[in-house]
């Protein structure tokens, strides 16, 4: 599968602040991939240098196979890029604000953007400015699908939204790449909100990227352990780099393991704890990866 | 090219109040520069007063709607910030720089343009005689803009850009402060004045530019900074000599064909002006200076730097003790007191009291500088038009209207003039004609024209208007028109055709040889008339 964004060694530095430190990422063509990280990790910025808007401090990056400093106006009528900062003509009625993102794309779909219109229920005839902070990303999102862009990039699009908006937009987001084998690139700190989006997920913690892979392999590899002894727990020496969070109450301890293998995982943690008697290695969600994932970094 | 037209629709679209009220200042500001006031009536409150009053303060909030016009256009695309919505659109930064323009040249230069021409044609000028002063009047309002876009493109509001702005002047005045203390050199030369304009006309589009292509405002702003410490470089070590080549290069012709001779077997001088202190009277030595190669109408006033020096004393500096003009006798205007003629005895006074005792008895040389500040005379003479019925005229490249009123028992002729800018009007003054006899104001207050308005970009057309009273004699003093008729108005002009300075030296001058009494001894004076 071929890269829709590849970034090598991207580093963008404020000052004398880090912001994205030694960034290789890969994201596939046609997945849904989730940039998680929380807040201040250095999302927003690794997005506005991949869309050329800050110039890389070191290393580069590649969008639709192309240096993301040459971005040029053609490249960008293949891009869908909505941001919950993004500033919007406030001015413009929905229908203008359309009607003139419009005459930018050669692409533009007419139909599927009086289709996404009624979908969403957004009201024609009103201001930007006038709309719900839900509603202006519901426009922002139609505004920059509409032209069928093969990557759609997302910056957080989903924060301080309710949830029934907020499904609307996944639902949305889901039906049309679905629908069309579109890349989508989107931000979140919070995975409870794309959770059921995502394909692949990169995780990234003070600029640093921490893992980036398929959801289903790293489904696989996290499990929450919950371990019982006989007696207050006792850990063997040499606690493996692997297991995260650990938490001990009574007799019981628990931890998050991140290499997780079917044939191997309990053997280890049995022998870590010889008075073991009872052992549960749960799947995680998402959310608790992320968690898990941001407490231990701390 | 369809991009270009599209964000200028919707720039237009957007701003059509801020066009609107460019418009609207401009309309103002052109009909408050066409309509006259009734001289010496006072106005009630009307519709028109409040017209008049708008039309007054558009000379102040025109720029400011130009101002705000240009810097609203910019910020619809910000290029500070990274959040604009357009960052992340297929713009190409060309064409969005090419918007601005255009919208800026429909919306702000050519309106400007149009209520030139359209004011020029008012004033009956022809627009081939003011096409030069039009283009410069576009320049500089293309400069002005251009700052505003330079503010604009390194601010994300109008507020910044204005805090920006009063930062760029603070700075400005910082910059000049410190480099002229430390150069100690400063002219105020129109050359200078020129080279900065373009000097920081270019810097500023070099941060406009320089923000559309890269989009860096650390970048841009030291750009400006850089263009700030430049211009007050330039102006702080700028050569005296070229300020005094590009003089020499505008200096009229009709002054450099002018050769100014001391000779003192001059005869026939008028008598000069004399000192009202006595104690500077007799401190003040004469020499007589012939001036050839003065056409008509064109004459010069004479001042000096000079120094008399002596073998064995502290050279002496001196100056023109009164102004000395020189204009031939021919002109028209020997009806104006102060015409002079060709020959002239002129005052010198030691710069020093205590030197005129120390160097009076001592022989040495005068030699320095004499500076010639040429003008040229025009004189109409037209009959006084009937009472309240304005009559217009020509003179020395202005248009003119003037009224003639009754005021108690005298006559006022009001003049309403309008010439191009800048202006070159140094003198205007009027007398009374009957019966070849020569009648003086007996009250008198108007504008000179030798300094535009500002901003100087607003207007090509200076206006100008000139009272005076004459007390007419008790028999003419009646009510009727008939007072007036049969007198003529004569009218005098001087506009400045330059300033040259010319060497001179004067050999063996002894000044206690030079007073005015030995002067008189000789008899070189014209018989009195």
């Amino acid at each position: 599968m071929s890269s829709v964004i590849s970034t090598r060694h991207l580093s963008k530095k404020f000052l004398s602040s880090e912001a994205v430190l030694d960034l290789n990422l890969e994201v596939p063509a046609g997945s849904i991939f989730g940039y998680l990280g929380p807040n201040g990790a250095g999302k927003t910025t690794t997005i506005k240098t991949l869309m050329n808007i800050f110039v890389p401090s070191f290393g580069y990056a590649t969008v639709l196979g192309l240096d993301s400093r040459r971005l040029s106006p053609e490249r960008l009528q293949q891009i869908g890029y909505v941001s919950e900062n993004q500033e919007l003509p406030g001015w413009m009625s929905v229908d203008y604000y359309l009607d003139y993102c419009r005459a930018f794309y050669p692409g533009w779909d007419a139909d599927l953007c009086d289709a996404l219109v009624k979908q969403f229920d957004l009201p024609r005839e009103q201001s930007l400015k006038q709309l719900s902070r839900g509603m202006r990303m519901k426009a922002a999102l139609v505004s920059a699908i509409a032209y069928r862009p093969q990557l759609l990039v997302l910056d957080e699009p989903f924060t301080g939204l309710d949830p029934l908006v907020r499904d609307e937009l996944v639902e949305g987001i889901l039906g049309i790449s679905a629908d069309h084998g579109w890349t989508v690139f989107v931000s979140s700190h919070d995975l409870a909100e794309i959770e059921n989006l995502v394909t692949h997920v990169a995780y990234l913690d003070r600029g640093c990227l921490q893992f980036s892979e398929e959801l289903v392999s790293l489904q696989d590899r996290f499990r929450e352990v919950e371990v019982t002894c006989d007696g207050p727990p006792q850990a063997a020496i040499g606690w493996p780099m692997t297991w995260l969070k650990r938490e001990s109450s009574g007799a019981v301890v628990r931890f998050v393991v991140t290499d997780y293998a079917e044939d191997r995982t309990p053997q280890q943690v049995r022998s870590m704890f010889p008075a073991c008697r009872d052992l549960s290695l749960r799947p995680m969600s998402l959310r608790s990866i992320f968690i898990s994932m941001a407490k231990e970094s701390r | 090219m369809n991009q270009v037209a599209h964000i200028f629709r919707k720039d237009c679209r957007h701003l059509w109040s801020n066009i609107a009220a460019v418009l609207v200042m401009i309309a103002l500001h052109g009909y408050g520069a066409t309509v006259q006031l009734p001289t010496g009536s006072a106005l009630g409150l009307s519709p028109r007063t409040l017209l008049l009053m708008l039309a007054g303060l558009s000379t102040l909030l025109l720029p400011v709607a130009l101002f705000l016009l240009v810097v609203s256009v910019i910020h619809e695309e910000s290029l500070v910030g990274s959040d604009h919505f357009w960052l992340t659109r297929p713009y190409s930064r060309r064409r969005l720089f090419l918007e601005k323009l255009l919208f800026v040249l429909v919306w702000a230069v050519l309106p400007m343009l149009l209520h030139d021409v359209v004011l020029v044609r008012y004033f009956g000028f022809s627009l081939s005689s003011a096409f030069g002063l039009l283009l410069w009047k576009s320049a500089q309002l293309v400069f002005f803009l251009v700052v505003a876009a330079a503010l604009a493109v390194l601010s994300a509001s109008v507020g910044r850009a204005v805090v920006l702005g009063f930062a760029a002047v603070l700075l400005t005045l910082f910059t000049l402060y410190a480099v002229l203390q430390n150069s100690g050199v400063a002219t105020s030369a129109i050359y200078v004045f020129r080279a900065l304009l373009l000097l920081a006309a270019v810097g500023a589009l070099a941060v406009v530019a320089f923000q559309y292509r890269f989009r860096i405002a650390s970048v841009a702003g030291a750009i400006g900074v850089a263009v700030i410490l430049a211009c007050a470089l330039l102006l702080g070590f700028w050569p005296q000599s070229l300020s005094n080549y590009l003089e020499r290069q505008r200096i009229s012709s009709l002054l450099q064909s002018v050769q100014v001779h001391p000779d003192a077997n001059l005869t026939g001088l008028p008598r000069p002006g004399r000192a009202q202190d006595a104690a500077a009277q007799s401190h003040t030595v004469y020499y007589p200076i012939h001036a050839d190669g003065l056409s008509d109408n064109v004459g010069f006033y004479l001042s000096m730097n000079a120094e008399f020096t002596a073998p064995g004393q502290k050279a002496a500096p001196l100056l023109v003790g009164s102004s000395v003009r020189f204009q031939p006798l021919a002109a028209g205007s020997p009806r104006f007191a102060d015409a002079g003629g060709p020959d002239q005895l002129v005052p010198f006074n030691l710069f020093f009291f205590g030197d005129f005792e120390r160097v009076k008895d001592t022989d040495g040389t005068l030699s320095g500088k004499l500076v010639l500040e040429g003008y040229r005379s025009d004189v109409v003479s037209l009959p006084i038009p009937p009472l309240e019925q304005p009559q217009g005229f020509a003179i020395a490249g202005r248009h003119c209207k003037v009224m003639s009123y009754r005021r108690d028992s005298n006559v006022a002729l009001s003049f309403d003039c309008a010439e191009l800018e800048p202006g070159n009007t140094y003198r205007f003054q009027v007398r009374l004609l009957q019966d070849r006899q020569l009648m003086l104001p007996s009250r008198s207050q108007g504008d000179t024209s030798s300094a535009g308005s500002w901003p100087a970009f607003l207007s090509p057309i200076l206006k100008t208007n000139y009272l005076c009273e004459f007390a007419l004699s008790d028999s003419a003093s009646d009510s009727s028109a008939s007072s007036i008729q049969g007198r003529e108005i004569v009218v005098f002009v001087e506009q400045s055709v330059g300033q040259q300075q010319r060497d001179f030296r004067i050999e063996h001058f002894r000044p206690a040889d030079f007073g005015f009494q030995a002067w008189q001894q000789r008899g070189v004076f014209r018989p009195a008339e």
